[in-house]
C-alpha cells in the first residue's frame, strides 16, 4: 500500500501522515466480504498485493455511490460480480 | 473499555472474551499536541506509530454459543488491533463499527465479522488529514465477513477512508 502516492491528494492522501502505516514496509491486507458499499465522500484504498473479494463471486456486489472513490493501486486485486456506479469514480493508480 | 485521555494496551497473551457488545472509547477527538490523549508508540515494520489504545491479545467469543456482539471503536482516536477478532461459538458472530473520527489499524491477524463492518465519519478534510476516521489493513491481516455479511463505508461532509 502507497498512500502517499501523490495521485491520491485530492483524496486526502498523498502526504506524510504519522498515523498512516506507509508502503511496504506492512505487507498486505486481505478483505473478503459479501457485499461492499461506498456512499458519502468515502474512499477504499486496495494497495499492491492486497485484495478485496466477494464471499460467493457470483453474488457479491460492489456499490459506490455519492461522491466516493474506489482505487486499486498497481498489483492490487477487487472481485465482485455486480458494480453498481451510481455516482463517484473508480480508477487505476499506479505508484511508484 | 474507555482510556479517556489515558493510553492503554493490553499486550499478547491476554485474550479479551466477550459475551456481547463492547464500545471501545479512546482518544478525545482532539489532534492538537497540547490538548491531545496520550500515545503509546508501535513499531511496525520500522516505522513507529502512536496510538490511544493497544490491543495485541485475542478478542474472542471464549467459544460460548450465540453470542451476539457489536465492537465499537468511538471517541476519535487512534487504535491498534494485532491479535486478531474470532467467534467459534455456534451461532456466534461479531461485528465492527467504526465511528465519531476515530482511527483503527487492523495488523496481521485474522478478524472474522460476520455481523459486517461499518465505517463512518462525519469530520471534515481537515480531521481526515490528520489520519481520523481511517480503517488500515494492514501487515498481513486477514478481514472476513463471511457469508451473510457486508461492509459499508460512509462520510457525512468530507471523506472518511479505507485502506489496506
Amino acid at each position: 500500500m502507497n498512500l502517499l502516492d501523490s495521485a491520491l491528494a485530492d483524496l486526502g492522501f498523498g502526504e506524510t501522515n504519522e498515523q498512516i502505516a506507509t508502503n511496504a514496509a506492512t505487507g498486505t491486507g486481505t478483505v473478503t466480504t459479501d457485499n461492499l458499499t461506498l456512499a458519502g465522500d468515502s474512499v477504499v484504498v486496495v494497495g499492491d498485493g492486497s485484495s478485496i473479494t466477494a464471499t460467493t463471486l457470483d453474488n457479491g456486489v460492489l456499490q459506490i455511490g455519492g461522491t466516493s472513490a474506489m482505487v486499486l493501486q498497481t498489483g492490487a486485486s477487487g472481485n465482485f460480480n455486480v458494480l453498481e456506479l451510481n455516482s463517484g469514480s473508480l480508477f487505476n493508480a499506479g505508484h511508484t | 473499555m474507555k482510556p479517556g485521555d489515558s493510553a492503554l494496551r493490553i499486550e499478547s497473551g491476554v485474550t479479551l472474551n466477550l459475551e456481547g457488545d463492547m464500545t471501545f472509547d479512546y482518544g478525545n477527538g482532539s489532534t492538537d499536541e497540547e490538548d491531545a490523549a496520550q500515545t503509546l508508540n508501535y513499531t511496525l515494520g520500522g516505522q513507529q506509530i502512536a496510538f490511544n489504545l493497544i490491543i495485541e491479545g485475542l478478542i474472542s467469543d471464549n467459544a460460548e454459543s450465540a453470542i451476539d456482539g457489536m465492537l465499537t471503536f468511538t471517541g476519535g482516536g487512534f487504535a491498534l488491533l494485532t491479535g486478531g477478532i474470532e467467534a467459534n461459538g455456534t451461532g456466534s458472530e461479531f461485528g465492527l463499527t467504526l465511528q465519531s473520527g476515530s482511527s483503527l489499524m487492523l495488523a496481521g491477524g485474522n478478524y472474522t465479522l460476520a455481523e459486517g463492518v461499518n465505517v463512518t465519519f462525519n469530520g471534515n478534510f481537515e480531521d481526515r488529514e490528520n489520519g481520523q476516521g481511517i480503517l488500515q489493513i494492514v501487515d498481513g491481516a486477514v478481514l472476513d465477513t463471511q457469508d451473510g455479511g457486508d461492509i459499508a463505508v460512509d462520510g457525512i461532509r468530507r471523506h472518511p477512508r479505507g485502506a489496506m
